[in-house]
């Protein structure tokens, strides 16, 4: 905000005051749209770093007035922010499961010929199980923003 | 460092034995499942309230995360033992003054498992001495 310095009060001051609100209200027009900006990169940064070098693409998207979103898609993001919550199993053979992803997130699989499980569907390899350990991305980007907000308004809002 | 993960995994320990005499409770991930319904309670960030450092940088309030996960695998009802196993948990937590930032159902690989999923936050001060025991004040974050 502008410092204004009011010796007595008359009207002239009070207008003149007024006129300097309004000129930094329109200075200041749109910084909250930058700020909002701004700070979802910084959680888009912090939630990217927190998945990795995995298949999860992570962006910050300006919604309009005053919105921005950080936004991380990929097949495995659930898994990835949340963990698998239970172990894995190989999957049955279909079409749709070969060839499979195994990258992070995804299904894992042994080496070797397969085995049918306890319904008579054939899995690839044996039947092998892993847990997924959370990365939070989204809890990063939530810190990362907590920690900023305060510099990056100072930053978006200041007045040359 | 304010620790108060054991005054919160066991309160909520507690009470959810009590109510949900079946339930395995634990404060870390589980790999493999021996038994059903599963609950997990798990302090995932503990962070300095930066505001209130003192000179010496010394903390006096935490802000701290917990996530509960609730595992059920009954053929009928999982989904409503999940919610009232849960309810507990949140009950519990907002006893304590947390408040829940998230509740979400999660897929599961295992197709016939149900996962409930909730986030809660609240900021602790440091532990006030009052005769053999230990308060910690709670705040909303």
């Amino acid at each position: 905000m502008p410092r204004i310095l009011i010796d007595h009060i008359s009207v002239a001051d009070i207008e003149r005051a007024l006129r300097k609100v309004e000129r930094y209200a329109e200075k200041i027009d749109g910084r909250m749209n930058r700020l909002t900006e701004v700070l979802a990169k910084d959680g888009a940064e912090a939630a990217a770093d927190a998945y990795g070098s995995s298949s999860v693409d992570v962006n910050a998207i300006y919604e309009g007035n005053g919105t921005s979103l950080v936004v991380a898609q990929g097949e495995p993001v659930v898994f990835l922010e949340f963990g698998a919550g239970d172990t894995v199993a190989t999957p049955e053979f279909t079409e749709a499961n070969f060839p499979f992803d195994i990258s992070s997130g995804s299904y894992s699989r042994t080496e070797g010929s397969g085995e049918y499980d306890e319904t008579g569907k054939w899995h690839f390899g044996k039947r092998e199980y892993r847990y997924i350990y959370p990365r939070r991305g989204m809890v990063n980007a939530e810190r990362v923003i907590e920690d900023n907000y305060e510099s990056r308004a100072r930053e978006v809002f200041k007045i040359d | 460092m304010i620790d108060v993960e054991h005054i919160v995994f066991d309160t909520v320990y507690n009470a959810v034995s009590t109510a949900h005499p079946t339930a395995t409770i634990t404060s870390v991930p589980v790999e493999e499942f021996a038994s059903f319904p599963t609950v997990t309670l798990m302090e995932i960030d503990n962070r300095t309230y930066s505001k209130s450092l003192d000179e010496a940088n010394h903390e006096h309030h935490a802000t701290i995360t917990y996530e509960a996960n609730v595992y059920t695998d009954n053929q009928v009802g999982r989904k409503t033992e999940a919610k009232a196993i849960l309810d507990t948990v949140d009950m519990t937590m907002q006893s304590m003054g947390f408040v829940r930032t998230l509740t979400t159902a999660l897929p599961t690989v295992d197709r016939t498992l149900y996962r409930l999923y909730a986030r809660y936050r609240v900021i602790v001060a440091e532990g006030e001495t009052i005769g053999d025991d230990t308060v910690y004040q709670t705040y909303r974050s």
